[in-house]
C-alpha cells in the first residue's frame, strides 16, 4: 500500500501537471481564467489519478498505463514549447 | 464495475482514511471554533478590563493623540484603527513604532481603553483565538500549509474512491428508505470483504 500511495502521488503529480499544461495551451480563454481553471483541474486530476491507482490490486497495470499517457503528454509539452505545435 | 475494483477502492478508501482522519478532524474542529474568532478574542481580553459600553467612548482624535504621545510613531508610515464594538468595546490601534534609532519601524498593536485612552495590553499577548485559527490553517506546524494541502488532496481521493465504491447504487438506491439502504450496504460490504 505504501508503494501504491507514493507511486500514485508522484506519477499523478507529473501527469496532472503535464495534461493540464496541454489543455491550458489549447483553451481559447484569458490567462487569468486559465490559471484558476488549471489550478482546479490539475488538483482534481491529481486526486483522480491517485484514486485510479487505488482501483487496482497490483500497481503494474496503472503504472504502465499512466507512463504511456505521460510519455505522449510530455512529447506534446515539448512540441508546444519548441513551437512545432501552435 | 468489477468486484475486484470495488474491493481495491474500498481498501484504498480505508487506508487513506486511516492517515488523514485525525489531522482532518483537528482542522475541521479548529475551523468550527474559528467561526467564533471575535468572541474568543473578547473572551480572553475582557477579563483584563472593567465593563465598558461603546457609548462611553472618547473621540477617536483624543485616543490617537494619547497613543502618539506615548509611543515614538513614524508619521510617514500607515497606521490603522479598529473602532470599539458591542462585542469588544476597546479600540485596536496598529502603530508603526520606530525601532533601533528610527532605522526601521515595527507595527505595534494595542488595545486601548475607550473611556480614558490608556493602553490595556498589546494585542499580541492574547494567543487563544490566533492559536485556534493557526490550527485550522496550518496545524501550527512548520510546513503546515503544505501538510494540510496534501491532506486535502488525499481527502479528495477518499471522496473519489467512496464514489467508486457506491457508484452502482448512487442513483438507483438514492431514494430507498434508509433501513433498506442499511441492509443493502451491509450485504455489499460483506461481499467486498469476503
Amino acid at each position: 500500500m505504501w508503494r501504491k500511495t507514493l507511486l500514485s502521488f508522484f506519477i499523478g503529480l507529473v501527469l496532472s501537471v503535464s495534461i493540464t499544461l496541454n489543455i491550458n495551451h489549447f483553451l481559447p480563454i484569458d490567462v487569468d481564467i486559465k490559471l484558476l481553471a488549471g489550478y482546479i483541474l490539475g488538483f482534481l486530476l491529481w486526486a483522480g489519478l491517485i484514486a485510479y491507482f487505488f482501483c487496482f490490486e497490483t500497481i503494474k497495470k496503472p503504472v504502465l498505463q499512466c507512463l504511456c499517457v505521460l510519455i505522449i503528454s510530455l512529447v506534446l509539452n515539448v512540441l508546444i514549447k519548441i513551437g512545432v505545435v501552435g | 464495475m468489477k468486484a475486484s475494483t470495488i474491493r481495491s477502492a474500498l481498501e484504498g478508501h480505508g487506508w487513506i482514511g486511516l492517515f488523514i482522519s485525525i489531522p482532518l478532524f483537528i482542522v475541521f474542529w479548529a475551523g468550527s471554533l474559528t467561526l467564533f474568532y471575535p468572541e474568543l478574542k473578547a473572551w480572553s481580553v475582557l477579563p483584563h478590563t472593567e465593563f465598558r459600553s461603546v457609548s462611553d467612548s472618547l473621540p477617536l482624535s483624543e485616543i490617537v493623540d494619547t497613543a502618539l504621545s506615548e509611543h515614538d510613531v513614524d508619521m510617514q508610515e500607515r497606521m490603522f484603527v479598529v473602532l470599539p464594538t458591542e462585542t469588544l468595546p476597546l479600540y485596536e490601534l496598529y502603530l508603526p513604532v520606530k525601532q533601533n534609532g528610527a532605522t526601521h519601524t515595527e507595527l505595534t498593536s494595542l488595545y486601548v481603553d475607550p473611556t480614558n485612552g490608556k493602553t490595556v495590553a498589546p494585542i499580541d499577548s492574547f494567543h487563544l483565538a490566533d492559536f485556534l485559527y493557526g490550527l485550522h490553517i496550518d496545524l501550527n506546524l512548520p510546513m503546515g500549509d503544505h501538510i494540510v494541502g496534501i491532506i486535502t488532496l488525499f481527502f479528495t481521493v477518499v471522496i473519489f474512491t467512496g464514489l467508486i465504491v457506491q457508484f452502482k447504487k448512487l442513483i438507483t438506491h438514492f431514494f430507498f428508505p434508509i433501513e433498506v439502504q442499511k441492509l443493502h450496504s451491509a450485504i455489499s460490504l460483506q461481499t467486498c470483504t469476503m
